[in-house]
């Protein structure tokens, strides 16, 4: 249709009127948009941030600092979302009750993300069906862990030909248990200088509580009847079981019935004789939490070692003592050290996870880099530590993510406060050692659950107090064996043997084919 | 007409609009206070709803504390001499020690819970880091108090001891301790923060506030002293504080067992946010629909007035004669059909007019020619010369008959009284006509044969005589043989009446009479030939095409003359 120049400037300005109120109404619709609370810019562009924002649970043992709630709350919270898009929160569950608290919040199927334990437990949580398998979790967001941690360590937490753990730590671990930590410094104040034997520790004691009857000797009791062995047992022995029921000959590799053993009562004799001198303390022996105040209060002259537990409590113990200082020996130095497991840290992922994917990245931006490392263990630098000459150097004493939990060769540097002699300690530790016979040996309890429940039970009850010495050997061992034999101890300890000769089997052939090779 | 049809439909819907608005006005001021209080309420009852959670964490503290102080074994290993049995003892211990870590270790608030036995220095304790429990404890008894550290670490603490402790110097046998440190009241408002509330924080008159962790400290130090618990107990409004940033409407409720108050402040602005983004929209959205209305009337305008104007324009040239006013550039829809009928209309009218008018012109041009032909003085004198000659040989008759005739023609020839004339009347002036040349010459004969039905027709008046002239002019101008006129009418089926007239004349060649018949159909000349040309116009003119004059060769010899017309309907009759 031609239009007349009248018309046709008509339908122009007709067009420019129509074209004016679309623009107001872009305009209204827009300022509608504008209004500030509407919608916050997230950045959702970047693709390498997962979605959604989750919260991550994690179970830590222990107690919390204030620091390290203050830190969680806010810097590394506001950086794990930044990065991971997600919300740590940490479940401190103190070390008196770890154990129990931890399996009861996996059994009865709390949301847990991510929880360590120690290497024992890996095999018992996958029978029981408590944690995943990680394989395929590994693969897919673990390139830094598996890149930091050498390929052996994992190979302790593969079963049935999955991965149920991951080795945190990768440092050395011979010997682990069997030294005996030491405050060095009061140590020199008595003029000793290094403890070689029980009657060391001993006379460290009564040189000390003559001096000051504030401080106190070893006070655990669920450990440290190995650290004895290296001076009273003539054959070296290793345990087999976290409960300390049994134990293999690493000369022989045969299964040591160890509290029907001589060695047991001598033992016994050695607890019964630092009760009565007050080594231990019998007012305190009771606390569970005990050990750990009186650590914490820098009363404590020496507790069980775990290789390099005299850099790691150092922090804790200066906190009460500003003098303090700490050092592992191990009783009857020569003889050699055992390595049970390359490393005794497990992270282990509940079955019942919501966010496993999450849980895997997380530990995988732990070891990252060597700033991801500093930062979580120990805080923000320059506000919480300080770099000096290669060392770290803390400026809090507030504890963070536990350093042991995720030592690395790759990564590790010693505090400022620790000795260099400790040091030295650590990196010679694996010099004398040898790999243990029950290395990839994992108890599966299924078979013998309900006797071997209630001997744990009859243990707790009766045993205790004979390894602690609050009573003497002879006077309640034979009632005690005998109800732990009404309990089924026979039984667990037939079902231990067998299984034991199935993995000493299979190990023969293994070595056998590789020989051949 | 002044005030068109675009001004009334724009008033028309700011009527419809204006009372719309009005309501919507009322129903949003209600809403919104509707809404105000709703949030009000809302925010009170969030801020209401964490204190129950502070106060249940506290709550749930004192309850182990209870559970401590009644417990047995707590008791007894108050008296060592009651379990002077080593083991007894150790297993007492054992049970205490682990139902406090039990205890704290339930629930997710991370309080400390303690029993000190002051006259063994034994402590039991939740907690294992240093200064978990406080070295001094306080002076007596007592609920949940706000303490500092001397190292500078805020807790509430409450102490239970047995025998009571009332005063600094008794000793009691045991305390059991309930503590949450500031860390984990912060934490928890931390929380609160990120689950709704805006920046919530601890206070009492007279202690430093216990703020989150990522609190506006200045703002609140701001707002501190403003803050008035006991006015906002019972009223229902909230406080309102006015600072340099802003105002503040500032929600207060107490957590009973400590005595503070759990304080969240929230910019007014932002509470009032979505009601007046609401408004906003409305009004924004009743301007556009303001708008959208003028466009709308606009364009009805556009489409309906302008046209509807350009129509009248047209029919006011109509009115005012000037007939070749046309539409031009029709619109498109209904107007584009009226622009086409108003212009089909227009022609139309033209062209009756245009016929209307010719055919006057031509009756007066016929009868003028008429009038000049019958004046012509050979022909007067050749009747009068004829008369006199009569008169004098006496023959009488002949005189009278010739004078009847010529009184007869002229007065039929000069009537002008009306433009038509039956076929009788046409014929008698023919008779008349051909009585008088038949009287001077005496040279031919002529016949009349008309239907009788076609007698009472009515045709142009004066449309036969000039072919009848035709013939004495032309035909008979050199007679050779004795002449003869034929006049017949006939009236077909179909309604098509004939008038033939022929003679036995010279005739024309093929070649003179197409010649002839051309002139006639085309335009006038001023020859004598314009009266044939005349007639076919007038009888084209009134009866329409197929009407008109026709020429051909007479069977007789000569010139046949056609008059055809279409007979109206009703006429025939």
């Amino acid at each position: 249709m031609r239009l007349s120049p009248w018309k046709a400037g008509l339908g122009a300005a007709a067009r420019r009127l129509a074209f004016g109120s679309f623009l107001v109404m872009v305009a209204l619709t827009s300022s509608c948009k504008g209004i500030p609370g509407l919608g916050d810019a997230t950045d959702d562009s970047n693709p390498d941030i997962p979605q959604p924002y989750v919260t991550l649970s994690m179970i830590m043992p222990g107690d919390e600092s204030a620091r390290m709630r203050e830190f969680v709350d806010n810097e590394l919270n506001a950086r794990l979302k930044q990065e991971l898009n997600l919300k740590l929160e940490l479940t401190y569950i103190p070390w008196a009750d770890y154990q129990s608290k931890v399996e009861l919040a996996l059994s009865t199927g709390e949301n847990y993300d991510l929880f360590w334990y120690g290497t024992s437990f890996v095999s018992d949580y996958r029978t029981k069906g408590y944690i995943r398998p990680l394989d395929t979790l590994l693969q897919t967001y673990g390139q830094d862990l598996t890149a930091n941690i050498p390929s052996d360590n994992f190979k302790q937490y593969e079963m049935d030909g999955s991965l149920w753990a991951i080795p945190s730590q990768a440092f050395t671990s011979a010997g682990k248990f069997t030294s005996v930590m030491v405050r060095q410094d009061l140590l020199e104040s008595v003029g000793m200088k290094e403890i070689r034997t029980i009657a060391d520790l001993e006379a460290f004691y009564t040189k000390m509580h003559a001096r000051d009857p504030s401080y106190y000797g070893y006070l655990e009791n669920d450990r440290g009847q190995d650290v004895l062995w290296r001076e009273l047992s003539d054959q070296p022995l290793t345990f087999l079981d976290e409960n300390q029921m049994f134990a293999v000959n690493e000369n022989t590799g045969e299964l040591v019935d160890y509290l029907e053993s001589e060695l047991y009562k001598k033992v016994a004799d050695v607890r019964k004789r630092w009760v009565d001198i007050g080594v231990i303390d019998k007012r305190l022996a009771g606390n569970k939490a005990a050990n750990i105040d009186q650590e914490d209060a820098g009363k404590l002259l020496f507790r069980v070692g775990a290789v390099s537990r005299a850099m790691e409590n150092l922090q804790t113990v200066q906190n009460a003592d500003p003098d303090a200082k700490l050092r592992e020996y191990y009783l009857a130095p020569d003889k050699p050290k055992y390595i049970v497991a390359p490393s005794n840290e497990a992270y282990m992922i509940p079955t019942k996870s919501l966010h496993p994917e999450r849980a895997m990245q997380f530990m995988n931006w732990i070891l990252q880099s060597k700033e991801h490392y500093n930062f979580i263990i120990y805080g923000v630098e320059g506000k919480d530590y300080r770099i000096e000459n290669d060392k770290i150097k803390l400026l809090t004493n507030d504890q963070f993510m536990y350093e042991w939990m995720w030592r690395n060769k790759n990564y590790f540097m010693p505090t400022t406060n620790v000795d260099d002699s400790v040091v030295e300690d650590m990196l010679h530790n694996d010099d004398n050692a040898r790999i243990s016979k029950i290395f990839g040996f994992h108890f599966n309890q299924e078979p013998v659950k309900k006797e071997y429940a209630k001997v744990l039970a009859v243990y707790n009850e009766k045993f205790l107090p004979i390894n602690l010495g609050i009573v003497g050997y002879d006077q309640a061992f034979p009632s005690a064996m005998e109800a732990l034999k009404k309990a089924g101890y026979d039984k667990v300890w037939a079902e231990f043997k067998r299984q034991y000769a199935e993995f000493r089997a299979s190990q023969t052939s293994r070595a056998d084919r590789e020989g051949s090779k | 007409m002044k005030s068109s049809i675009f001004t009334r439909m724009v008033l028309a819907l700011l009527l419809l609009l204006t009372p719309i608005i009005a309501l919507y006005a009322y129903s949003n001021h209600t809403s919104s206070s509707v809404l105000k209080r709703e949030i009000v309420k809302a925010k009170r009852t969030q801020v209401q709803t964490f204190v129950g959670q502070l106060g249940q964490m506290f709550a749930q503290y004192d309850s182990y504390q209870k559970m401590l102080y009644e417990s047995n074994e707590v008791r007894n290993l108050a008296y060592p001499d009651l379990l002077n049995d080593d083991l007894l003892y150790y297993r007492t211990l054992k049970t205490v020690s682990e139902e406090i870590s039990r205890l704290a270790g339930y629930g997710r608030w991370k309080g400390i819970i303690a029993v000190v036995y002051p006259k063994t220095g034994v402590v039991i304790k939740s907690n294992s880091s240093l200064g978990a429990v406080p070295a001094e404890l306080p002076d007596k008894d007592g609920f949940w108090s706000y303490r500092t550290s001397p190292k500078g670490n805020a807790y509430f603490i409450e102490t239970i001891s047995n025998p009571a402790k009332s005063a600094r110097e008794e000793e009691a046998d045991l305390t059991v301790v309930a503590k949450v440190d500031e860390g984990e009241i912060k934490s928890d408002l931390s929380e609160m923060k990120s689950n709704g509330l805006e920046d919530p924080f601890l206070y009492k008159p007279g202690d430093t506030p216990i703020y989150n962790y990522t609190a506006n400290q200045d703002l609140i130090r701001e707002l501190l002293p403003e803050l008035d618990p006991v006015a906002t107990e019972d009223g229902f409004d909230p406080l309102l504080i006015r600072t340099s940033g802003g105002t503040y409407q500032v929600h207060m409720d107490m957590v009973q067992s400590l005595g503070w108050y759990l304080v969240d402040y929230v910019p007014i602005d932002t509470i009032m946010a979505p009601i007046k983004r609401s408004q906003t929209m409305f009004y924004s959205i009743s301007g556009m629909m303001l708008f959208m209305a003028c466009i709308l009337s606009f364009l009805l305008y556009r489409s309906i007035r302008i046209p509807f104007r350009k129509l009248m324009q047209g029919m006011n040239f109509i009115e005012k004669g000037i007939y070749t006013s046309r539409m031009k550039d029709p619109p498109r829809g209904e107007f584009r059909y009226v622009y086409q009928k108003f212009n089909s209309m227009a022609a139309r009218i033209e062209e009756l007019i245009e016929d209307v008018l010719k055919e006057q012109i031509r009756t007066k041009e016929a009868n003028v020619k008429q009038l000049q032909s019958q004046i012509n003085p050979h022909f007067l004198y050749n009747t009068l010369a004829y008369i006199k000659s009569m008169v004098e040989l006496e023959e009488k008759e002949a005189a009278v008959s010739m004078t009847m005739n010529l009184s007869r023609y002229y007065r039929y020839t000069t009537k002008l009284s009306s433009s038509f004339a039956t076929i009788q009347e046409e014929l008698n002036l023919i008779e008349n006509y051909l009585d008088i040349h038949r009287m001077l010459t005496d040279d031919f004969e002529y016949e009349i044969d008309i239907d009788p039905a076609m007698l009472k027709m009515e045709i142009p008046r004066l449309s036969l005589q000039p072919l009848i002239e035709n013939v004495i002019v032309h035909a008979f101008r050199k007679p050779v043989k004795y002449g003869s006129v034929r006049i017949r009418g006939t009236l077909e089926e179909g309604g098509l009446a004939r008038l033939t007239v022929d003679d036995n004349g010279t005739g024309l060649t093929p070649a003179q009479l197409e010649s002839l018949q051309a002139k006639i159909r085309t335009a006038p000349s001023d020859q004598i030939d314009a009266g044939l040309h005349n007639v076919h116009q007038r009888l084209m003119l009134l009866f329409g095409k197929g009407s008109g004059l026709f020429l051909s060769h007479s069977e007789r010899g000569g010139l046949c003359a056609e008059l055809v017309w279409q007979v109206q309907v009703g006429e025939a009759e």
